[in-house]
């Protein structure tokens, strides 16, 4: 694949992948940060579940079927907690 | 001295079933109350609903929760409430919650809350029938979330709305998008009155630890900020001293 620069192109698509994302029933996750630079989709953020993830880059996909995808989302279960650690505490005042 | 445990965003469907749960026994274990900030769903559908009321439902504490914009998507934020009431999560929408812990009264007001950005820098009750209708849900969401704290005749108060009441608690997030996250009439609202601690949720590339401008703390608690199943704050005594 051949990519042809255009960086104002590269503005607007990475914000429609952006509320593609937000608005997709499979996705609905409104923190997840897109760029696109030099014929690659960049994808930033965090989900619950591995499979939240995934859905995120086939929706990214869809709307740039000719860039590369490079998914840097994080996974963060809600429930994980390392064994035998404390939640940490504050105290207000 | 009472001790919550808070928590917001957690954004539950099917697929995070089971997750969260034996997190929030723990919690319970350690709490009095445990708050959740909003964004309890994906979606905001009911079938999404029923997975919150199995993992918050039936907790030995009281568990209060305030809905968040997610809540709203599909127009279905009144069945997302009653399926919550259903197992006893208490919902609060321009409401409070009131109990007693070993003597010391405790009282939570709570509202979803609303954006409009923060003082100098924020959306105006002018022009465009749409930009008005804006200004004016953000001014009502402040004055029912205002008016429930300011009803609490508590010994300790706890405010809690999805959106955020100051930037402090936005940073990590790009500045040109708080006007959609937070208003500073939540703020002023909350320090006319005052309270022990306020919580939201919404800003998920915030960060925890913020204050109003009249000295409230305020805590992030959306679980991405948080990097953790939930949050524990203990009210100390007025005044500080041990």
């Amino acid at each position: 694949m051949t990519h042809e620069p255009n960086p104002g192109e590269d503005v607007y698509l990475a914000k429609a992948i952006e509320e593609a994302i937000g608005g997709d029933e499979r996705t609905a996750e409104l923190g997840v940060h897109v760029d696109v630079r030099g014929g690659r989709v960049f994808l930033h953020g965090m989900v619950a579940t591995q499979q939240r993830k995934d859905a995120i880059s086939s929706v990214a996909a869809e709307h740039a079927p000719n860039h590369q995808l490079v998914n840097d989302v994080s996974v963060n279960d809600p429930g994980a907690t390392a064994t035998g650690t404390q939640p940490a505490e504050e105290t207000l005042r | 001295m009472t001790c919550v445990a808070a928590l917001g965003d957690i954004h539950l469907d099917r697929d995070l079933a089971g997750h969260l749960r034996p997190s929030l026994e723990i919690a319970a274990d350690k709490a009095e109350l445990i708050l959740v900030a909003g964004d309890l769903t994906r979606h905001g559908t009911v079938e999404e609903a029923k997975v919150v009321a199995e993992e918050l439902g039936g907790l030995p504490v009281p568990v209060i929760c305030v809905l968040g914009n997610h809540d709203y998507h599909s127009d279905q934020q009144d069945a997302v409430r009653a399926t919550l009431e259903s197992v006893g999560i208490v919902v609060l929408e321009g409401e409070t919650f009131e109990t007693d812990f070993d003597g010391v009264s405790v009282g939570v007001a709570g509202s979803k809350g609303f954006g409009i950005g923060f003082a100098g820098r924020c959306a105006s009750d002018f022009g465009e029938p749409e930009m008005k209708a804006f200004t004016r849900h953000a001014k009502q969401s402040a004055q029912i979330f205002g008016a429930a704290l300011a009803s609490l005749k508590t010994t300790r108060r706890i405010a809690m709305t999805h959106f955020s009441p100051v930037e402090d608690t936005l940073h990590g997030e790009p500045c040109e998008i708080w006007p959609f996250l937070g208003s500073y009439l939540l703020a002023e609202a909350a320090d006319a009155v005052g309270a022990d601690l306020y919580v939201h949720g919404h800003a998920h590339a915030g960060t925890e630890h913020g204050m109003t401008a009249g000295g409230i703390q305020v805590r992030n608690v959306a679980q991405p900020v948080l990097r953790r199943p939930f949050a524990l704050y203990r009210l100390g005594e007025s005044g500080g001293g041990d």
